[in-house]
């Protein structure tokens, strides 16, 4: 860890945020520079007349803008969760997904395409399923007095195997000319045709999970000590876990919801930025908020402009995430303290 | 004034591991509980600090109820063993400070005063940016110690807290928990292996046995060569040592019976 990086990591991480929002607006098939774009959002922000072809504005604003800022918001929530989640189960190797809650949520969204295909159901159901696979996932932990972590861990895989089994299982009874393409193509994640609209479904939930757990971020570091050593500083854990499994069980789930099953963030990212700040979450969690967003908004501006067609989401963020992280780990030796 | 009326513990559908204990304290005073391993030692202090409930009996703190008021003035200082993520030395103590820091909140100046304060006392300023993965296990205890002594705590409450460590760090621990009974009226009670320890350390003892047995009452009434013989089936020799105004006493092994 690099002392002066790690004092100067949250507004270096901001900046490389706003950077990188400002270049993905800029690329895609209909490329624009920078500098026109940044003459399209400040002739919109003070109301000025814009000196250029309309197709930029359309192109900034109602087209790349609102996909943007819905990856960002994802990318920063996904990341976040992660943060939380290590935390709470004491352990840099867990992230949101082990509570089974997206494949849950996963289900949902099958469930949702199968059964209707609107997508006000679909994102409904799909909420609804994380929501019921957290809340078994807890029934099933709290089966016996005093079983702690672990056994929410183990609760968390089995409740997850058994929806995955079922996505499968709707994937297989799905009509295979509509249905089934439309399921698989959900789970892998998109986020093309976002508009402003879109914004309003998921996003309130997704900030005010992500505001949760950026106030709680000097208590995740008692938290991340065992359960005693915690308690006896005077946190009340429980509601501390309280609020890291709930915030962290709707950003899972409406994440899913918007643009499927992406894993790897809420993992990677933490760990990337640990390496960078050390592991106080004062420092971590915004960090890891902006290196979440810009990770998923670099991601998204791939998946939009390096092919004609779209490329789903998961599987660019696995292909550039996994690369990345083994990269990192090879030059590092997995270690962020040395 | 703290007392343990009637204290008693099973684990469910096992045998009693303690019954009908008692002890009191003063503000101030010390107590070792001793004994070989597997009676109860540790289970008898998580008992204390609520972690497991007691089976019978109570455990009191004049002026003090449960929960918050609990942990506003008692510190519980474990075995030290490197956390998951490995803080600095002054994060790690600010953590000391999270009864009176609110959630939401950070800890201010205030907290980091108190921080700094305790590490000056131990005597770990020097390695406050250090992580904790890159000290001692010695400094890890002391770091520890000083995580428990930011909350001005009434009664520490600690488990083996000179294990594992050499001789030297052995001693400093003991000198911070004497000057701490000393100068701040801390009372103590330490889990410990060491019989010296405890007659060194504390003026009061508890020595537990295997079926419930015990001893309580003053140090040098409880470790004695017959105790010890009969609590850890070891012959020892009670040793005497005189140097200027202090007079140290240890018992020396012979062998196990």
């Amino acid at each position: 860890m690099i002392k002066s990086l790690e004092k100067s990591s949250i507004p270096l991480s901001g900046m490389l945020l706003l950077i990188v929002i400002l270049l993905s607006l800029a690329a895609g098939r209909y490329s624009l520079s920078p500098v026109q774009v940044l003459r399209v959002l400040s002739s919109h922000i003070s109301g000025a007349d814009y000196d250029g072809p309309v197709l930029d504005q359309t192109v900034v604003l109602s087209v790349r803008l609102p996909r943007i800022l819905l990856a960002a918001v994802i990318g920063a929530s996904l990341a976040a969760a992660g943060c939380a989640m290590q935390s709470l189960f004491s352990n840099p190797l867990v992230s949101s997904h082990i509570l089974g809650v997206s494949n849950g949520a996963g289900l949902g969204a099958a469930l949702g395409i199968l059964l209707s295909g609107s997508i006000i159901v679909i994102q409904g159901l799909s909420v609804l399923m994380g929501l019921a696979a957290m809340g078994l996932t807890l029934v099933v932990s709290r089966s016996r007095k005093g079983s702690g972590v672990h056994m929410l861990v183990l609760a968390g895989v089995m409740v997850g195997a058994v929806f995955q089994a079922l996505i499968s299982l709707i994937k297989y009874i799905a009509d295979p000319e509509e249905k089934l393409p439309t399921i698989v193509y959900w789970l892998m994640g998109s986020l093309a045709g976002t508009s402003m609209k879109d914004l309003l479904y998921g996003v309130p939930a997704l900030v005010i999970s992500l505001a949760v757990i950026f106030f709680i971020r000097w208590q995740l570091n008692v938290l991340s000590l065992n359960e005693e050593e915690a308690l006896s500083l005077g946190v009340n854990v429980k509601l501390m876990r309280l609020l890291v499994i709930l915030s962290t069980t709707v950003i899972s789930a409406v994440s899913v919801s918007l643009s499927g099953i992406i894993g790897f963030v809420g993992l990677v990212v933490p760990h990337v930025s640990r390496m960078i700040t050390g592991p106080d979450h004062r420092t971590l969690v915004p960090v890891s908020i902006f290196l979440g967003a810009s990770f998923l908004v670099v991601v998204d501006t791939l998946c939009r402009s390096l092919t004609t067609a779209e490329i789903p989401l998961s599987i660019l963020t696995a292909l550039i995430g996994a690369p990345f992280f083994t990269w990192l780990l090879m030059k590092t030796g997995g270690s962020w303290n040395d | 004034m703290i007392e343990l009326r009637n204290g008693g513990f099973a684990y469910p559908g096992g045998a009693s591991l303690f019954e009908n204990l008692n002890f009191t304290l003063g503000r101030g005073e010390s107590l070792s509980i001793l004994g070989p391993n597997g009676v109860g030692k540790t289970t008898l202090l998580k008992t204390l600090l609520g972690f497991l409930p007691l089976g019978e009996g109570e455990f009191h703190i004049e002026g003090c109820g449960k929960g918050k008021e609990f942990w506003n003035i008692v510190s519980y200082i474990p075995q030290a063993k490197t956390p998951s993520f490995a803080f600095t030395v002054l994060d790690m103590v600010l953590m000391g400070r999270a009864s009176s820091v609110g959630i939401g909140r950070a800890p201010g100046k205030k907290d980091y005063e108190k921080a700094r304060d305790a590490l000056t006392l131990t005597g770990m300023s020097h390695l406050e940016d250090r992580p904790v993965n890159r000290i001692s296990g010695g400094q890890l205890q002391l770091a520890l110690i000083a995580r428990g002594l930011v909350k001005d705590p009434s009664l520490m409450i600690l488990d083996e807290p000179e294990s594992n460590l050499d001789m030297k760090n052995q001693l400093i621990i003991l000198d911070i928990l004497d000057y701490l009974k000393r100068e701040k009226n801390t009372t103590i009670i330490m889990n410990t292996h060491y019989p010296e320890h405890a007659l060194r350390l504390s003026e009061r003892a508890l020595l537990l046995g295997k079926n419930c047995r015990y001893r309580s009452g003053e140090t040098h009434e409880v470790v004695t060569e017959q105790s010890i013989r009969e609590y850890f089936q070891v012959e020892s020799a009670l040793i005497e040592y005189s140097r200027g105004d202090r007079n140290i006493r240890g018992i020396l092994p012979i062998h196990h019976i």
